[in-house]
């Protein structure tokens, strides 16, 4: 069997996720209650046996270092069992901090060149999908490809100049590859799974490095030649695959995950995340109140449920009081939303405490919209880690509430729809 | 080296509860959705920041060492932290628990040794509560004793279940009687004992040599030395439950979802267990569908509800099917409860499965025809794996022992009081 080595992208500066993504990267961001989007990639790499990961991380990866800690959740710690963390660092030769995905790649090739494997798989920690790897590596192998990119045909309305297009004749060799083009090329994209032959992958980052033409991007720079040069292949994925391009396609996605077609196999797909992580692993079962009235929503270890919840997800720890209702909402570790609160269309980042008596969410219009927030017909409504909203506060839709505020002094306050709290 | 060390009694069979501790120690049977009996003096030790606890183990101790394992999970893992399983020795007479309770710590006095303490807890395994086993501690050295008994006062009527004593203004231990109806108080022994280390030896050593003692604390060990020692009664305040009955079982579990009334509070008191082996750490949050009511229960992660559950405490990976009502009712995990049916007043343990349109608890509480001493009180109780096909109809007080199915029922309506076992020898089928 073949010696497979992955490196996880799990750290490029994201937009379009307004104060979500302030502190942490889009991968370590809390997803269905109490994983977190890395766990996808994790998981699926643990699942298909590959047992050499390097997570290499650029932006703010503290979160994510805590959440992997020694791998043991994904069953990556062991003697040929390992998970290795590549946060930025800068030393002799290196006195800049990672120049996006290429350099950060091109730095931790030690990781590579130690372990010596025959492939390596370059893949986003940002996606969610299963995939058992095994197969694109065994088409990977059957074809004896320098490069085999995973894409996924997409239906028009899908598509967007984020993606990398692709084309391929009956054979499936790639005739055609351009990263982020300024036009839709194909209904063909890159899905963000490249499966290199490691002297392919190694060569071209050295005649790039000579060459020192790195832009900053990694499939620009490595992907986009060797396509044009070697023999590269296309693997096409029929299965469930999202990109999550920023927080109204996060809310579409989990929401999906409630109903009865939930598209999101958490248990068949065996998704794992780390216990230890926000103390998951110890936490209760969930209470539910006599007054409790919980539909259509998934619910997180270590809740209190006393009020309404109905088409939300809850993540651990959240207490919804007696007469609180909490609708069409994703609320993030050990928020509370206290008795007399109403919120709707809300994404409450962890340990948010929501006083009494508040309405949020729930005013809106049409015409606003937010500057620092992606357009958007639902009109979320985000309030940052460890926000408190004091008494009987009014916020409309499309609205921010920075991390940290304490708007305990606003008692009372109405903001209209759109605003940025900071 | 070490000033407190933790030895907990761990054997107990349990046989009050039934086919709940058919497979399983009394220790080692599931409580509160997630939890197993022992998980509350595992806790309990693990809070009071006591180093090494020996766990005493006997009667079917399987699931009870793989659920403590290497203790991790209560973080006795480290250079100077230890949980050790205790087995009897090889050869051991097949008897009640070692020699009894005495003899069983005796026969470890080598363990204790080890780690030379100056105070030793002598726990069981077998209840519900929590205590700050360190405020006993400083009660113990205030009163300068050589024994300290942690006590309640009970209901006159359940005296004879108890060892009572009697005490002075001092709460010195004046007499101390074992399980009798014509007990002198209602001071009961709460089977927690905190001994100064070299007089447990001594008094383990005499009590060993004596060939006329049973080998009890509570029938021994504590009246032999009333007059001889310091023995003191520490009054604890708070919520304790020994559930060793299907009554006290089920009773327990509503005092749980009625904290504030009964004190049993498992959410503040933060409870441990090890979720590596129940593989909680694989569950996905739990589940609710648009047409599920759920209200006034303990709802574990991977249940999926799309019915109706009230008043009622589920394990993790319950599945109640759409229409399907669980009432006032003990689910344990991966149990299925099929479309339309109706689970009342019932116990289930691990991956039973009811079918479609079934009744169960209803009718009239006649009591369990083979053993009315154990199931008298309206609960119905299906054991493992057990399987009760669509359309059946189950009364109250009725036993289906585990991995039962359809082929060993004689009918569709099990009445009250009714036993079901299976009519051969079956394996258990791993779903």
């Amino acid at each position: 069997m073949a010696k497979v080595v992955a490196l996880v992208l799990a750290g490029g500066n994201v937009e379009g996720y307004g104060i979500l993504t302030r502190n942490r990267t889009k991968a370590a961001l809390p997803f269905a209650g109490h994983y977190r989007i890395i766990d996808f990639a994790l998981s699926n790499l643990s699942n298909s046996g590959i047992t050499y990961v390097g997570v290499i991380t650029q932006y703010l990866p503290a979160s994510l270092i805590e959440h992997i800690a020694g791998g043991e959740a994904w069953d990556l710690h062991g003697s040929d069992r390992i998970i290795k963390i590549m946060p930025p660092f800068v030393g002799i030769g290196h006195t800049i901090w990672f120049q996006g995905t290429s350099d950060a790649v091109y730095r931790n090739l030690n990781f590579v060149h130690d372990l010596n494997p025959d492939d390596v798989i370059i893949l986003s920690g940002e996606h969610i999908y299963h995939m058992d790897y095994n197969e694109p590596l065994k088409f990977h192998h059957e074809k004896d490809a320098d490069l085999t990119i995973v894409g996924q045909r997409l239906p028009s309305e899908r598509l967007s100049l984020r993606f990398g297009f692709l084309e391929a004749d009956k054979d499936n060799r790639v005739t055609m590859f351009r990263e982020k083009p300024p036009e839709i090329l194909s209904n063909f994209i890159s899905i963000g799974i490249y499966i290199f032959k490691k002297d392919a992958l190694i060569n071209e980052f050295n005649r790039r490095f000579q060459e020192a033409r790195f832009t900053q991007n990694f499939v620009i720079d490595v992907v986009e030649p060797i396509t044009q040069r070697l023999n590269v292949f296309a693997y096409e994925f029929g299965g469930f695959w999202e990109y999550l391009e920023n927080v109204n396609k996060y809310y579409q996605t989990t929401m999906r995950m409630i109903g009865e077609e939930n598209p999101v196999k958490l248990a068949d797909w065996e998704i794992v995340t780390n216990p230890e992580d926000r103390r998951l692993g110890t936490r209760n079962p969930v209470f539910t109140g006599r007054g409790a009235n919980i539909k259509d929503s998934l619910i997180s270890p270590g809740c209190r449920i006393e009020g309404t919840v109905s088409h939300s997800v809850l993540s651990p720890g959240v207490i919804v009081e007696e007469g609180a209702t909490v609708m069409d909402s994703i609320i993030m570790h050990d928020s509370i939303i206290r008795k007399g609160s109403f919120i709707q269309k809300v994404i409450s980042d962890k340990n948010v405490t929501i006083e009494q008596n508040c309405s949020i969410g729930v005013e809106m219009r049409k015409d606003k919209n937010n500057p620092e927030l992606p357009d958007s017909p639902l009109g979320l409504t985000i309030l940052g880690k460890g926000a408190v909203i004091g008494e009987d506060i009014k916020i409309g839709g499309l609205s921010q509430v920075y991390p940290g505020m304490d708007l305990r002094s606003y008692s009372g306050t109405h903001f209209a729809p759109g605003v940025n709290i900071k | 080296m070490y000033e407190t060390i933790a030895m907990i009694l761990a054997g107990g069979q349990g046989s009050r509860l039934s086919i709940l501790s058919d497979h399983r120690a009394k220790p080692a049977v599931p409580f509160g959705g997630i939890y197993r009996i022992i998980d509350f003096t595992m806790s309990n030790v693990m809070y009071a920041k006591i180093p090494v606890v020996g766990i005493l183990t006997q009667y079917k101790p399987y699931s009870l060492m793989a659920h403590i394992s290497t203790g991790e999970a209560w973080g006795f893992t480290g250079r100077k932290h230890h949980a050790k399983i205790l087995p009897p020795y090889v050869g051991e007479a097949d008897s009640d628990w070692y020699g009894g309770t005495a003899d069983a710590i005796y026969q470890n006095l080598s363990f204790i040794d080890r780690f030379d303490p100056d105070y030793v807890f002598v726990l069981s395994g077998d209840h519900i509560y929590k205590m700050d086993y360190n405020e006993l501690l400083e009660f113990h050295v205030s009163k300068n004793a050589d024994l300290t008994i942690a006590m309640q006062e009970v209901p006159r009527e359940d005296v004879h279940r108890f060892g009572i004593a009697v005490t002075d203004g001092e709460q010195r231990i004046t007499d101390f009687i074992e399980k009798s109806k014509t007990a002198p108080s209602n001071l009961a022994s709460l089977g927690i004992y905190l001994f100064n280390r070299p007089f447990l030896e001594q008094v383990l050593n005499e009590d060993a040599a004596d060939k006329n003692s049973g080998h009890d604390f509570g029938k021994n060990v504590v009246p032999d030395n009333i007059k001889k020692a310091r023995l003191y009664a520490y009054t604890f305040k708070g919520y304790w439950q020994d559930v060793g009955t299907i009554d006290a079982y089920w009773t327990t579990h509503q005092e749980a979802l009625n904290s504030a009334a009964s004190g049993l509070d498992l959410e503040r008191w933060n409870v441990r267990t090890n979720n590596i082996l129940e593989k909680l750490t694989n569950l996905q949050p739990l589940r609710v569908t648009a047409r599920a009511h759920v209200r006034h229960s303990i709802i574990s992660p991977g249940c999926i509800i799309e019915g109706e559950v009230y008043g009622s405490v589920l394990s993790p990976g319950v599945h109640v099917k759409p229409g399907a009502k669980v009432e006032k009712s003990i689910i344990m995990n991966e149990s299925i409860i099929g479309e339309d049916s109706q689970v009342i007043y019932s116990i289930l343990d691990k991956n039973t499965v009811i079918g479609k349109n079934c009744k169960i608890g209803i009718g009239e509480s006649i009591p369990n025809k083979e053993s009315p001493n154990i199931l008298s009180c309206g609960i119905s109780v299906f054991g493992k794996y057990a399987i009760l096909p669509d359309g059946f109809v189950v009364g109250k007080n009725c036993l289906v022992y585990p991995v039962v199915e359809g082929s060993d029922y004689s009918g569709e309506v099990i009445s009250s009081g009714e036993t079901i076992r299976p009519k051969c020898k079956r394996k258990i089928k791993i779903r």
